[in-house]
């Protein structure tokens, strides 16, 4: 197999095994279809160019992230877009969630959206990448013990929110 | 020493798939662990539920699509640019990056290099509410608009085309918005409409230059293009 074969092979496994995990990372942070998109495409075409600085594979989703991170922070570090979308993505019909619980769901997309960004992101590395609370501690730069907490108060008032939203109370004003 | 609950519930709250052997242990010490545990797990199904978003069928296509085209392979989409006073400056800037060490076999390449470049990015923009100064991106090029069509304008930006300054516009229709790139110094020649990324591009001749029309494939040309025809037109012409 040639060089520029494998290199090919190389770069599809990584599309294939991350662009799923990538794509929903970047619309939890940026909120819009057409730029969580933009921002998974720019993080590949970046990962394409400099391909061969990655020697360990294991370590490939880190890399990712990492690239997708500096590009939304290169992007919009002044200027944060709105959440426009992530309301119009339907709660899937999943035979184990009863109507309340998909009630439950759509109000838990709307607070997730509220959780401050330092909240917010430890949380989605964790559910949505499936990232040690190490990891995650690597990738943001703090410690491990402070990642616990993020987390920790992420779900507290996740969890707050939704009782104090009532979940009886309000959830059928969305439907 | 066994973990107390307080620490337990800590742990739980932030690691719930820890592995820790005195958390692991602690789970089944005792009725109030077990219940933590159990309303924990319905939580985290609800949290993986909500957070697992739909993602677009295309998307694999299109990122494993850039090592295979050689427009991907010249230079960067747009080089990133911080947002600073104003969407418009920023746009423009993507603009002239993108612009750099570019050359295109035809029109059409150049549509679908452009829209790739920035197209969405403009396009959620577009209603960013930014002021932008019309008058003077039009008149840089020596275009007027029309009153009525400068009404549903949601972004302009100056932008690269192969034969000089163009525009690069979003205009807010009845349709839906709408991406038009204009390119006051082209001439077709023998054009048929371009599919990309779901998208579809109407190339159309203008009173000056022309015109790529990027929208849905639902879109209803025939209106749009009289109103662009119209409503797009050089300065000398129309004084």
């Amino acid at each position: 197999m040639s060089n520029d074969t494998e290199r090919h092979a190389r770069f599809n496994q990584l599309a294939t095994a991350y662009s799923t995990d990538l794509y929903r990372y970047a619309m939890w942070i940026c909120g819009n279809d057409a730029l969580a998109k933009d921002l998974v495409q720019e993080t590949f075409l970046r990962a394409w160019k400099a391909l061969d600085n990655l020697k360990d594979s294991g370590a490939a989703k880190s890399w990712l992230i990492t690239i997708l991170r500096r590009e939304f922070a290169r992007t919009f570090e002044r200027k944060v877009p709105k959440f426009t979308d992530v309301d119009d993505v339907v709660v899937p019909e999943k035979s184990e969630l009863e109507p309340d619980d998909r009630a439950e769901v759509v109000l838990l997309r709307q607070q997730i959206r509220k959780l401050a960004p330092k909240y917010r992101e430890p949380l989605l590395m964790q559910v949505v990448l499936g990232y040690s609370c190490q990891e995650i501690s690597d990738q943001l730069g703090i410690t491990k013990s402070a990642v616990m907490t993020q987390l920790f108060r992420a779900r507290e008032q996740l969890k707050g929110r939704l009782q104090k939203d009532g979940v009886t109370g309000n959830v059928h004003e969305l439907f | 020493m066994s973990m107390n609950y307080s620490e337990f519930r800590r742990i739980l709250g932030a690691d719930p798939q820890s592995q820790d052997s005195e958390f692991l242990a602690a789970r089944e010490s005792g009725p109030e662990f077990k219940q933590a545990v159990a309303e924990a797990r319905a939580f985290e199904q609800k949290l993986k539920t909500a957070l697992q978003l739909d993602v677009p069928a295309d998307l694999n296509a299109d990122i494993t699509s850039i090592c295979a085209h050689p427009l991907h392979q010249r230079a960067s989409w747009w080089r990133p640019v911080a947002v600073a006073a104003s969407v418009l400056i920023t746009v423009a800037a993507i603009g002239m990056a993108w612009k750099m060490n570019r050359t295109w076999d035809s029109v059409e390449d150049y549509v679908m290099d452009h829209y790739r470049a920035d197209g969405a990015k403009v396009l959620a923009l577009a209603n960013a509410g930014d002021a932008f100064k019309l008058r003077e991106i039009l008149a840089d090029i020596g275009i007027e608009m029309s009153a009525k069509m400068a009404q549903s304008v949601g972004f302009i930006t100056l932008c690269p085309t192969p034969d000089g300054d163009g525009l690069h516009l979003v205009l807010n229709t009845d349709q839906g918005p709408l991406t038009v790139i204009y390119m006051p110094e082209t001439r077709l020649g023998d054009v048929e409409d371009i599919h990309f990324n779901g998208m579809h591009a109407h190339l159309l001749s203008m009173q000056s230059g022309s015109a790529a029309v990027i929208g849905s494939e639902d879109l209803q040309l025939e209106r749009i293009y009289t109103e662009l025809y119209e409503a797009l037109t050089p300065i000398s012409a129309s004084a």
